[in-house]
């Protein structure tokens, strides 16, 4: 993690035409980047496409960046907006390969699957401004003033839409674990 | 948060498994607990949601993620320093200013005569050989001069599409 007067340094070199030292800032934040896009997007490889072609505005725009706020929380910023873009352009790729992915991943019995593939199912039927905030809030990297910039919501409102989130989880989960119940 | 939504027990017992609560609130909630089977089942179905989702993590993207992007920044520099929109522009207003003077020359007739004819019979190889005559082309000084400004006019939309329009808008999504 780079130092917030290395960033600096790092933006003056590259708004005095130092293309090379961009690099270092890409690196810096690529998998935080690379994760918010996954969480909007669901896919990997759209995922690295938005994340991609975010750096790519960050730079175009970075003479506007107002050096007041944390360089992280305006590309984070970029980094949604281009996610959400990319799934306004391919709607039908919602499908959560990533919840199974997990699921799969992280092992455990049978009935501990089950429950991941019935919570990833849960999580994709909340509403997307929904999903993002609860996404994104749990992810202990991203501080909560970080995650209301990004979704462009206060933190009383975020803190608001991640309860009901929850609750709704809660619910749907039941739902879920009580219709399958009944089909056995 | 306002105080009735604080009130509601799921609330409280989402504040208890973000470790907000303390103090009384946390006791009360505790004895809560111990009283109600309901609560208590509550709690495990939210306990769940907020195990999975604290298991969120960062994720990597490819190893080669820095270069990819690099290289994609030097093409879309080398494509972006061709027309910027200040030039876009100028470009643009250089079109219209010699468009505006050629509708107005149009439009006040001083093209009206410029007819002719095209005769392809210079162009013949001059030999004894071939014997056979080539057509003339009638030429209209107006059709070609319309032509053109249409043409200026089709230039100026793509110039303006291309280096203000669009990257306009592009700026606009990406705040």
């Amino acid at each position: 993690m780079i130092s917030l007067q290395e960033e600096h340094s790092l933006i003056d070199r590259i708004l005095a035409g130092d293309q090379g030292a961009y690099a270092r800032l890409v690196d810096n934040y690529k998998s935080y980047a690379y994760t918010i896009a996954l969480k909007v997007l669901n896919t990997r490889p759209e995922a690295e496409e938005a994340a991609q072609d975010a750096f790519i505005k960050a730079y175009r725009y970075l003479k506007n960046f107002n050096r007041q706020a944390r360089f992280s929380t305006w590309l984070y910023r970029i980094v949604v907006n281009t996610a959400i873009s990319y799934r306004r352009k391919n709607p039908h790729q919602l499908a959560s390969i990533e919840h199974h992915d997990r699921a799969v991943e992280e092992g455990g019995g049978m009935e501990n699957k089950d429950r991941q593939v019935f919570l990833g199912r849960a999580i994709d039927n909340l509403n997307d401004a929904d999903r993002l905030a609860i996404q994104l809030y749990y992810i202990k990297e991203f501080s909560l003033e970080e995650v209301a910039e990004m979704t462009g919501q206060n933190m009383n409102t975020l803190k608001v839409r991640v309860h009901r989130a929850r609750q709704r989880l809660a619910d749907e989960l039941k739902r879920l674990l009580k219709e399958e119940a009944l089909t056995l | 948060m306002n105080n009735s939504a604080k009130s509601s027990p799921d609330d409280l017992l989402l504040d208890y498994l973000d470790g907000k609560l303390e103090g009384t609130s946390l006791q009360s909630l505790k004895q809560q607990l111990e009283q109600s089977p309901a609560l208590q089942t509550r709690l495990e179905e939210l306990r769940l949601i907020h195990l999975h989702l604290s298991s969120a993590r960062l994720e990597s993207p490819s190893n080669d993620f820095v270069d990819r992007v690099m290289k994609n920044l030097s093409a879309s520099s080398a494509a972006a320093s061709a027309l910027s929109p200040r030039n876009g522009l100028l470009l643009i207003i250089g079109i219209l200013v010699a468009g505006g003077i050629l509708a107005f020359m149009l439009s006040s007739g001083t093209f009206d005569n410029a007819n002719g004819v095209i005769s392809l019979e210079k162009a013949k190889p001059a030999t004894k050989y071939i014997q056979y005559t080539l057509p003339s082309l009638p030429l209209k000084g107006k059709v070609i001069l319309d032509s053109i400004l249409g043409i200026a006019i089709l230039l100026c939309l793509v110039v303006l599409d291309r280096t203000v329009l669009r990257p306009l808008f592009q700026k606009k999504t990406a705040f």
